[in-house]
């Protein structure tokens, strides 16, 4: 039987079966939060998101194809998708209250992160895409590829806009240090 | 506010690969880093317990091509039917090209091509008389065959008949002699010449004849002419003049009718003056008529007695013979060919049409993507993205 199990052509190699959602979402809800989190630097809001990102992308798993992007690539890109789409409709439900009512003048509470409280300062005072790209480069681990590509920019793009927000973050801690 | 420093990406990239800092920079820099991944929230449980009740619905087992897929796929297919068509109603519109009138027999296209002529309605009458049949020979023997005589309308019909013929004669003395044996036989058949002209240059040229024959001795001058030399072309209109005459006729016999009833009218002697004047009035405006209908039906009877014929003699080349019609793998091969090349054509035309616009669309898509990039950078400019932007 192995002699004739030697003889036989080997089968050939099968695409890895597709795993199923809810351990996708296991595996990658603490990274797409994280993301989320650092871009909108609002909790409640960053928990909305990230609840609409995974509807929205178990909606559309069967057509989620594996060759083209990582799982959390993808999510990621839904992620901010939604983002994108809620800053945008959320600036003009503010211009358009701000246009017919005074400003209220409410005190504006500092966000948490749930870093260091000099970190978080530092972080909140940079600008959403300069966190967004600290986010997927160094929370998340993503490569510089994979991180341009939810992005939609070019690899050196990327990278120096890494490099500028990095320096930006290290410029400002060091002078809330000194302060 | 001014621009930091800026470590080289690809130092920085080293550096969150784990390499060691050489600056205090640096090692500040890979501290920030190592706080930022160490120390990263994870996700509330109240999230958590919300994404695990997203459960799997039982899988619907449908075909779900990519997006992109589809979309070329579509593209693609209404291309291709598009092509079709094209290609289609190319080749079905190619009656007017030469290359497809030569690829196809003369002799088999031409009865088919003659329109019946239709009879004019005896019992009623139309103003509008039967419109001329029209035969149009052009081209149809343009390879040395002898064409079909064309048909004639029926003998004993008043008929205005036109006939058009094109004769080729080898070189320019033989045409001249044919022009003068073109006239004797016109004279011969009881016809005169209604002009003439004759060019030639050389070995080349043309004489275009306008003959009127009895229209009794129309086919004999057709046959005679077109034994001149290769004809190449003909046609014969004929107008069917007899329902009018038929017609007029018939009102003739009317009015003379009254007449007579009005003339029994006026004898009878029982008339006002009044009436009398009016009647003969009536008697007058009858015979006017009469006479009327009599000179339209003396011109039209005039105008059915000869027939026009225009012969044109000319020396031109013939066109290019057409290939023998292949069978077998060889004719099925050119099918292919010609095939190909119209819907070639076909898709050439489309890409010269659709280009613009493919273009414009392209453009326009570009300057939507980088417009929405615009607007996706500005608002990611800003630390709180939701905040509409200081003025």
């Amino acid at each position: 039987m192995k002699a004739v199990n030697a003889l036989a052509p080997p089968l050939p190699r099968r695409a890895p079966l597709r795993r199923s959602f809810a351990a996708v979402a296991e595996e990658h809800l603490n990274d797409v939060h994280r993301y989320l989190l650092m871009l909108t630097a609002d909790h409640a809001l960053a928990e909305d998101l990230t609840a609409e990102t995974f509807e929205k992308a178990f909606r559309s798993w069967r057509r989620y194809d594996p060759r083209r992007s990582s799982e959390r690539t993808w999510l990621c890109r839904i992620g901010r998708n939604l983002a994108l789409d809620h800053f945008r409709s959320e600036a003009r439900r503010r211009r358009r209250e701000e246009r017919y009512a005074a400003e209220t003048g409410r005190e504006e509470t500092p966000p948490e992160l749930g870093f260091s409280p000099e970190l978080d300062a530092a972080l909140t005072r940079l600008s959403a895409g300069e966190r967004e790209v600290l986010a997927l480069r160094i929370v998340l681990d993503l490569d510089a590829d994979a991180a341009a590509g939810v992005l939609g920019i070019g690899r050196s793009a990327c990278s120096m806009r890494l490099a500028r927000a990095l320096g930006k973050l290290e410029e400002r801690m060091a002078a809330d240090a000194h302060a | 506010m001014p621009t930091p420093d800026l470590i080289a990406p690809d130092r920085l990239e080293e550096l969150l690969g784990g390499a060691l800092p050489e600056a205090e920079r640096e090692a500040r820099l890979q501290g920030i880093v190592r706080e930022l991944r160490a120390e990263a929230p994870p996700a509330p449980a109240a999230l958590r317990a919300r994404i695990r009740a997203l459960e799997e619905r039982p899988a619907r087992r449908r075909v779900v091509l990519p997006r992109r897929r589809t979309a070329l796929a579509f593209a693609v297919v209404l291309l291709l039917a598009v092509a079709g068509v094209g290609a289609g109603v190319a080749l079905k519109g190619g009656g007017g090209d030469p290359a497809t009138d030569n690829a196809a027999p003369a002799e088999a296209d031409l009865p088919q091509a003659a329109p019946v002529q239709e009879e004019p309605l005896e019992a009623e009458p139309s103003p509008l008389a039967p419109k001329a049949r029209t035969l149009s020979k052009e081209r149809a023997s343009a390879f040395g065959e002898t064409l079909d005589a064309p048909p004639f309308p029926p003998r004993g019909r008043a008929t205005d008949v036109e006939l058009w013929m094109e004769v080729r004669l080898p070189d320019a003395d033989e045409l001249s002699q044919a022009a003068r044996e073109a006239m004797a036989v016109t004279r011969e058949l009881g016809g005169w010449v209604a002009g003439s002209d004759i060019d030639t240059q050389g070995r080349e040229g043309t004489a275009e004849l306008a003959l009127r024959v009895p229209v009794g001795r129309v086919e004999d001058a057709v046959v005679r002419l077109s034994e001149l030399g290769t004809v190449t072309g003909q046609r014969v209109e004929a107008i069917d003049l007899q329902a009018g005459i038929d017609r007029r006729a018939t009102r003739i016999e009317r009015l003379e009718r009254a007449i007579r009833l009005l003339e029994l009218r006026l004898r009878s002697e029982t008339l006002t003056p009044e009436e009398e004047l009016r009647i003969k009035f009536r008697i007058e405006r009858h015979r006017n008529e009469i006479a009327d209908l009599r000179r339209a039906n003396l011109a039209d009877r005039r105008e059915a007695a000869t027939s026009e014929l225009a012969l044109v003699l000319h020396t031109r080349e013939p066109a290019a013979a057409p290939e023998k019609d292949e069978g077998g793998v060889a004719g099925a091969a050119r099918d292919a060919l010609e095939l190909l090349g119209a819907a070639g054509t076909v898709a050439l035309f489309l890409v010269i049409v659709l280009s613009p616009v493919v273009l414009l669309l392209v453009l326009l898509w570009l300057a939507l993507r980088a417009r929405s990039r615009r607007v996706e950078a500005r608002l990611l400019d800003r630390p709180d993205p939701a905040s509409p932007p200081s003025a």
